[in-house]
């Protein structure tokens, strides 16, 4: 490893992170120490002035003691320890370096300990900002450069300037993208790509921050505008959810409850004071939820980046997260029965190499956390341009009868009384439509060329009726899509259709020559992407 | 592809698995039997219930186990492996060969015992593992080779 001396770095185009950085980083330890010294000085001084009662405690005056009692000695070693914090803070940042070549980020870290972390551009599945509350205010951005080999192969430069982080990532995506232009056009020619947007090259560069009112400072640099979500209509949305019902009428039940049974002499709240205390840590654990949910999805933005769509979210940890089109496996909109008088509607996705598995990251592949039905579709359609919003809007609200649905079987009433009517699917050549739920409803697509393998169950009491449940297993995500109470006439016949189709779908898809990592599942090409955003 | 019926010339698995998986719930039983006796013997007689009730479970699940392995069939199509199990609750698994990222063979002690292993197909998604257990080892190895020659030349991209 070679000495980052400066001029050596500067040759090499090492970048340093700005040292403001310092403040966020070490802030907090800091801050702790001080506020522990400065606890401790006030006990020594107050020590100090009056004398007696530590000799009176421990019988004898210890020497050490009393010499660091003495506020002067107390108040070099504070000095001491704020200056060493500083100091280590200092150099830490000193020799933190970071680079973007032509084939990989690179990051170095370490004056004693030398680390050096690098991803190739070929494996980067996302490049994400953040922005937490603090290094807003210093207007400040974390770049995290996410990596397909799991959470300790990410780079995380933390903190730039805004308009260099923006820099910063611009230059990762267009380095990645040059790889990636290059596997596409391998794929391009294997055979035609579909559900792709095809963008010019250099379509995804611009100046950043250029769009009017950017009061996050995460603007969308470039791309359209597709659906902005008001904060207020998030907020309402995430207020209608069952527990937050449940809770209301618990409250009334226990106030009233409490008012009929607590004596006139408490006063004509004394019922509510005793009911209260009990229904606070329901009430705590609710909120909670509610409240992430809030401040998962504040400030929702998507813009469509050509290729990829990108999402800003965040009520006070801005983020920015990048969905490419191309690693979209299925989509969903789900309309829970409480959001149905307002018309509003969710849609997700479920993205190649983003597992469910971690609660914190599933919400990434909300497209839409509330929304009318047509800003859903206008969604799902940027996702898949090959889905039609007709049909989508039928597997939306379509209550059975359609042509060319086919619903559950009759013989599934008993099972299914509410929704054996709505649900059942439809297929075009495209991929499949999959509805259900009456009234809390959900519509999910996947395409011909997506559908990983196929399953029919049946259970006993479906093998009674002679019915069957398909299933069209999809990348692990928040969609899973099942068929249920179908025929079991209808269901082989599906899966039998289903399987030639998928097959074609695969062959017109997918060359082998495109992928030509096979058996590790994320194969290089699939992973060179401009900006994804990683499991 | 059907739930039931052995139109296409599917394959079973060996009988041999009945026999491991009986050996299996022999020796996973032989503890709390044994305990159940002792305490018959030294503390009260009420316990051989829990004895008689232990026997009865056994007996059930032996009879599940010999319906079960029996209810295994597979076959290789054009472009899938198809499993099928289950009696009670039956299931149809299709995997296409371009959708398989590996393809493993395990055999335990016992069932190698037996001359017997487990193959076990991995997609993209690893909820939906399809296994076949009971594959006589020559067989299971002749066909992962072709599994993978056929994921080879017919993989699909995610």
């Amino acid at each position: 490893m070679t000495e980052p001396g400066s001029d050596e770095v500067a040759e090499q185009g090492w970048e340093q992170l700005s040292p403001l950085s310092l403040i966020l980083r070490g802030g907090v330890v800091l801050l702790a120490v001080v506020s522990w010294m400065g606890a401790q000085l006030v006990s020594r001084v107050g020590n100090f002035v009056s004398p007696g009662r530590w000799r009176d405690s421990s019988g004898q005056p210890d020497e050490v003691e009393g010499i660091l009692s003495h506020p002067w000695v107390s108040l070099g070693i504070l000095a001491l320890v704020i200056v060493a914090a500083i100091g280590a803070a200092w150099m830490s940042w000193r020799f933190t370096r970071f680079r973007v070549a032509e084939h990989q980020v690179e990051l170095r870290q370490g004056w004693i300990f030398r680390q050096q972390r690098q991803v190739p551009l070929d494996r980067v599945q996302a490049v994400e900002i953040s922005r937490p509350l603090v290094a807003q205010i210093l207007g400040l951005a974390k770049v995290v450069v996410q990596s397909a080999g799991g959470k300790d192969s990410n780079v995380t430069l933390a903190y730039l300037p805004l308009p260099r982080a923006h820099d910063v990532r611009d230059r990762i995506q267009r380095a990645a993208s040059r790889l990636e232009g290059y596997a596409a056009g391998l794929a391009d020619e294997g055979g035609a790509p579909t559900g792709v947007v095809q963008s010019a090259p250099g379509g995804t560069e611009g100046p950043y921050g250029s769009l009017p009112g950017d009061l996050l400072g995460l603007a969308p640099d470039t791309g359209r505008l597709v659906v902005q979500v008001p904060n207020l209509r998030l907020v309402l949305a995430s207020l209608c959810h069952p527990g937050v019902v449940f809770l209301v009428l618990a409250g009334l039940a226990w106030g009233i409850a409490a008012l009929t049974v607590i004596p006139d002499e408490w006063g004509p709240f004394g019922g509510i004071v005793v009911a209260l205390p009990g229904l606070v840590p329901m009430l705590f654990g609710l909120l909670s939820t509610r409240v992430r949910e809030v401040l998962k999805h504040g400030n929702f933005r998507l813009t469509d980046q050509g290729r990829s769509v990108r999402i800003l979210h965040g009520l006070t940890d801005h983020r920015t997260t990048t969905v490419p089109l191309r690693r979209v496996q299925a989509l969903e909109i789900v309309q829970p029965m409480m959001w149905r008088p307002m018309g509003w509607w969710r849609a997700r996705v479920n993205v190649a190499g983003i597992h469910g598995d971690d609660s914190e990251l599933t919400n990434e592949t909300v497209l839409l956390p509330v929304g009318t039905l047509d800003e859903a579709l206008t969604v799902l359609t940027l996702v898949d341009p090959a889905l039609s919003p007709d049909h989508l809007r039928t597997a939306a609200l379509g209550d059975g009868g359609e042509a060319n649905w086919v619903t559950a079987s009759p013989r599934a009433r008993l099972f299914d009384p509410l929704s054996w009517r709505r649900s059942g699917y439809t297929v075009s050549g495209h991929g499949v439509l999959v509805r259900r739920g009456r009234y809390s409803r959900r519509a999910a697509a996947v395409p011909h060329a997506r559908v990983q393998s196929m399953k029919l169950m049946q259970g006993p009491w479906d093998a009674r009726r002679d019915l069957a449940a398909v299933s069209l297993v999809s990348t692990p995500g928040p969609i899973g899509i099942v068929i249920p109470h179908l025929s079991l006439h209808d269901a082989e016949a599906f899966l039998d259709e289903e399987s030639q189709r998928t097959s074609a779908a695969r062959r017109s898809e997918g060359t082998p020559c495109a992928n030509p990592a096979p058996g590790d599942g994320l194969s290089s090409v699939d992973i060179a992407l401009t900006d994804g955003h990683r499991p | 592809m059907t739930l039931r019926g052995g139109d296409l010339g599917w394959r079973s698995v060996s009988p041999a698995l009945v026999k491991v998986r009986l050996i299996t719930l022999a020796v996973t039983l032989v503890v709390p039997l044994v305990a159940t006796v002792v305490l018959a013997v030294l503390v009260t007689p009420w316990v051989w219930l829990g004895t008689l009730a232990l026997m009865v479970a056994a007996a059930i699940i032996a009879w599940v186990i010999v319906r079960q392995v029996s209810a295994i069939s597979w076959i290789e199509l054009e472009e899938e492996l198809v499993i099928r199990k289950g009696r009670l609750i039956r299931s149809l698994v299709s995997v296409p060969y371009g959708r398989l990222q590996f393809v493993d063979v395990q055999s335990g002690p016992l069932m190698r015992a037996f001359g017997l292993s487990t193959l076990q197909l991995h997609t993209a998604n690893p909820a939906t593992s399809a296994t076949i257990s009971g594959l006589e080892v020559p067989i299971a190895e002749d066909l992962r080779a072709r599994l993978s020659a056929r994921g080879e030349t017919q993989r699909a991209g995610l």
